[in-house]
């Protein structure tokens, strides 16, 4: 009868088959972009892997395609995402960690070796310095031979969402779209740039939001790449998008099917995309109205005291994805909240993918469940909100000034605090105990994991150390004219591409390309903050009033390059709650600089994230550098994804009590904590 | 290359915080020499992205440099987010040892800062050749200000009819004026034109004459004109006492 009543009836949902529905791999697609989706092709199975030197990832991806894997995807470490070299001052304890570290030719060229890159898609999740990495790829083929027409997959080259979410950026907005746009104006095979709203979606926002904002992203690039005199068919056909498959499992099959329906109606009355009767999979135009979309279970709804139990969440994830007829999808590991996914994690993410694919029958149905009235419900009521939401940023003159405007950015955290505050009243329900619950089993995998983890620690050095004897070895002036030719390129209009890759061919390292790009186009400008009043509405209920009983003084900065605010965010807007002083001091910093910020400011607390890498090494080096600038007494706040033995070292050996862990840890804990401090 | 010494840089932090936290404090601070800058402007004008780009400027000359930052603390529930700070930081001011920066917040009314504004800004000036301190706001803000600095630098937006910079008391007292050509501010040079004609016409009562800058914070374009014109009145100032 109605939402209330938990279901619907004819008279709540008029399905206009023709319009809203259509046959699957008919316009609006809403059903699937094939007529037979998953009869003909299983969804592919792509694992996102990555981590230490080439070699190892190299090794990592030999074995994914030994258990099935059927497409590569490639996982880069920050300082690689961030287009440093692994010997900059900021890279520390971060090189090889949560991805392969990429420096320099010769580390892509060991990345791919013996993988027949000609037959196999690859993907590449990078986004700043993606036009690097993406040169370097076509370098690795020419020097087989292979016809670049052979290289096919996908590069995420989304700088739009770095500045909306994930804030992996490293020039100002408009520089930065030009150099994704160099990459996507090629003739390829390749999928130039993937339109994510994964990890908007990630950094809290709602499933409207997440259509909305990445369909706007798309709109941006299609009038970018029309500017540049491309006509649509040459380029539509191989756009992507990459979908955040989360825990509300109708909403999720909903939000894939309205995203399709959605940028199918955008294409064909924005951008005059014909829908032709006479149809042939082949045809570009046809190809041109596709929305078609990878999904990736949701990183953030997994839980950190019982690992084992997220493999039943990822399945859900998973199913819902299939059901919302994706084209591939990305299981992650149980066991990634804790580090970055073991062997075993892998295995298990592939093994739920293979027995939803082999088992269930499921892929022998195409969008099975169309027609019935809560589906159909919901994917018109997302289709609609989405519509809504993009007309705004249409308002404001398109994405690039939303942006500008902090629009998405404020919208997303406005809906992580609220979304964070219903999470901590959801768990403190009885029934709900078993979400935090410890489970002592745990151990023996964590022994493995920690195995794996303490190896990570080597890279660093060995990674460095060939760093610096190439560099002394290479041809200096070929690399250093090579430089100088991209900031001249820079200056000027023409497409940086074949000058990019000039010079890495000519074994300029990543980090000195993307800093010849800095110094003509500067660095990105990081936004003041995303609080509003609503935020600090809900942060008031967070506190439930309290205040602090003097001017506290509190000092936040993320630490290394990582570039996850939600925590950031929601921690400022509640010491801001409880009248503290806060300093700002921003991201991607090091110990040094937080330590020496800290006493000049006369702090009484820092608040450290420092999400990625080995986490105890960020908090050690931070309090020997307070130490050298005669700050001791400054209490340390800290936050970071580490295994419990890093955690218990941090707390026990440097004597940081107060830890804070994605996955098992709360808001409400740093309230009462800090109320405990101040002596009430 | 001169350094702000560890024991100096505690102490000092140390001391702006008590200065703040208990205005009557009474200490009897040795005069010094050193210069201090006020930089102003009403908020957005770009005063952080100036200073950022006149610090480099004062420590190529190896002067050590004391930046305060004041921000306005919110009214009702006392708490403030100092940003600024943020807008300072670059690879080569991170761990700079010649360089140091406080953000201060009003709290509460601008006029309880002031009492302690002058202990902090002497105490400052024992370890540094240079204290640039940054206000926001207008008008007020500006005057007050005034009694602590000997060169007064106001950033102005070039936005709406530069005919109103005359009729703003807050300009009176200025000595330099910037005007930000931001790339998205498109009348930036017709702007600046005008102003030049206007204030630039203006003398002090001290004899000096006002001037008046264009200038790019974001690109640096117009900076090194700035700190000379900067230099000009230090200079000027020192004739005076002479």
């Amino acid at each position: 009868m109605s939402l209330e009543n938990g279901f619907f009836g004819p008279n709540e949902v008029l399905i206009d088959y023709l319009t809203k529905l259509n046959d699957p791999g008919r316009y609006p697609f809403t059903r699937g972009i094939f007529p037979e989706m998953f009869r003909k092709k299983n969804p592919t199975l792509r694992q996102f892997a990555g981590h230490g030197l080439a070699r190892d990832t190299n090794e990592r991806f030999k074995k994914i395609i030994a258990l099935g894997g059927t497409g590569l995807s490639t996982a880069f470490d920050l300082p690689t995402l961030y287009g440093d070299d692994s010997d900059a001052p900021l890279s520390r304890h971060e090189v090889g960690w949560d991805g392969v570290a990429i420096d320099r030719l010769e580390d892509m060229d060991e990345l791919f070796s013996g993988i027949p890159i000609d037959k196999l898609t690859v993907s590449m999740t990078i986004n700043a310095p993606a036009a690097i990495i993406r040169a370097m790829y076509n370098a690795v083929a020419k020097k087989r031979g292979i016809p670049l027409s052979s290289l096919r997959g996908t590069i995420q080259n989304d700088i739009f969402k770095e500045h909306i979410a994930q804030n992996e950026v490293l020039y100002p907005l408009k520089h930065g779209i030009r150099l994704a746009v160099d990459v996507m104006a090629a003739r390829s095979n390749f999928h130039e740039v993937s339109v994510s709203g994964y990890h908007i979606r990630e950094a809290g926002s709602s499933a409207v939001q997440e259509v909305a904002y990445t369909l706007a992203d798309g709109i941006a690039y299609v009038e970018e790449l029309l500017k540049r005199g491309l006509k649509i068919e040459e380029f539509a056909p191989r756009l992507s998008f990459f979908f955040d498959a989360h825990n509300n499992f109708f909403e999720e099959i909903a939000k894939f099917r309205a995203a399709r329906r959605l940028w199918a109606e955008i294409m064909h009355k924005r951008f005059r995309v014909p829908i032709l009767e006479n149809y042939d999979l082949k045809d570009t135009k046809l190809q041109s109205l596709w929305c078609r979309m990878h999904a990736q279970t949701a990183g953030c709804t997994l839980t950190r005291n019982q690992p084992l139990t997220n493999l039943m969440r990822i399945n859900n994830q998973a199913l819902a994805a299939l059901l919302g007829g994706v084209q591939s999808i990305h299981t992650n590991s149980y066991d990634e909240v804790l580090c970055v996914p073991t062997e075993k994690g892998v295995k298990m993410a592939i093994r739920t993918q293979q027995i939803l694919l082999e088992e269930t029958n499921i892929t022998n149905w195409v969008d099975p469940l169309a027609g019935a009235y809560q589906i159909e419900y919901q994917t018109e009521k997302i289709y609609e909100e989405a519509k809504k939401e993009i007309s705004v940023i249409e308002s404001f003159g398109g994405m690039a000034q939303a942006i500008e405007e902090l629009y998405p950015q404020k919208k997303i955290h406005e809906n992580a605090i609220a979304d964070r505050e219903t999470f901590e009243q959801w768990k403190n329900d009885p029934n709900k105990k078993y979400f935090f619950e410890q489970d002592d089993t745990a151990d023996e995998d964590l022994a493995e994991i920690s195995e794996e983890v303490e190896k990570r620690r080597g890279y660093e050095s060995e990674q460095k150390d060939r760093l610096s004897k190439f560099k002394k070895q290479r041809y200096q002036t070929g690399a250093l004219k090579a430089l100088d030719k991209v900031r001249r390129a820079a200056e000027k209009k023409d497409n940086l591409m074949p000058v990019l890759q000039e010079a890495v061919e000519s074994s300029a390292t990543l980090g000195e390309i993307c800093g010849a790009l800095r110094d003509v186009w500067g660095s990105a400008k990081e936004s003041a903050g995303v609080s509003s009043s609503f935020s600090h509405k809900k942060a008031l209920e967070f506190t439930k009033g309290y205040r602090f009983p003097r001017p506290m003084r509190v000092l936040l900065a993320k630490g290394g390059h990582d570039g996850h605010t939600v925590g950031f965010y929601i921690l400022r807007d509640i010491f801001q709650a409880m009248g503290a002083e806060v300093i700002h001091f921003g991201f991607r910093t090091t110990p040094e600089a937080i330590a020496k910020a800290a006493v000049e400011e006369g702090v009484d607390f820092i608040g450290l994230s420092a999400l990625i890498g080995y986490v105890p090494g960020f908090f050690e080096d931070l309090k020997n550098s307070l130490k050298s600038y005669g700050g001791s007494d400054i209490e340390i706040i800290g936050g970071g994804i580490m295994l419990p033995a890093h955690e218990k070292y941090i707390k026990e050996t440097l004597g940081i009590k107060n830890i804070y862990v994605p996955g098992s840890s709360d808001f409400d804990e740093i309230v009462q904590n800090m109320k405990k401090r101040t002596g009430q | 290359m001169k350094n702000i010494e560890m024991f100096e840089r505690s102490a000092l932090a140390y001391m702006i915080g008590a200065f703040q936290k208990y205005p009557n404090l009474a200490m009897n601070i040795e005069p010094s020499s050193a210069w201090v800058v006020g930089v102003t402007g009403v908020t957005g004008a770009g005063k952080s992205m100036l200073i950022s780009r006149l610090i480099p400027s004062f420590r190529k000359k190896d002067m050590r440099v004391v930046a305060l930052l004041i921000d306005p603390s919110s009214q009702k529930r006392g708490w403030a987010i100092l940003g600024d700070r943020r807008n300072l930081r670059s690879d080569e001011l991170d761990c700079d040892k010649g360089l140091f920066i406080r953000s201060l917040a009003t709290r509460g009314e601008w006029s309880a800062l002031t009492d302690s504004l002058s202990k902090i800004i002497a105490y400052s000036k024992l370890f540094s050749d240079i204290v640039i301190v940054e206000t926001a706001g207008a008008g007020q803000t500006d005057v007050e200000i005034r009694e602590h600095v000997d060169t007064l630098v106001q950033v102005i937006e070039p936005l709406g009819d530069s005919l109103n910079l005359e009729k703003a008391g807050q300009s009176e007292e200025v000595n330099i004026f910037v005007v930000n050509d931001r790339e998205d501010f498109k009348s930036g040079k017709k702007f600046f034109t005008s102003a030049k004609l206007i204030l630039g016409e203006q003398y002090l009562d001290d004899g000096w004459r006002k001037k008046v800058y264009l200038a790019n914070a974001e690109t640096g374009f117009g900076v090194a004109e700035v700190v000379e014109g900067l230099f000009e009145h230090r200079d000027f100032l020192e004739t005076k006492k002479v």
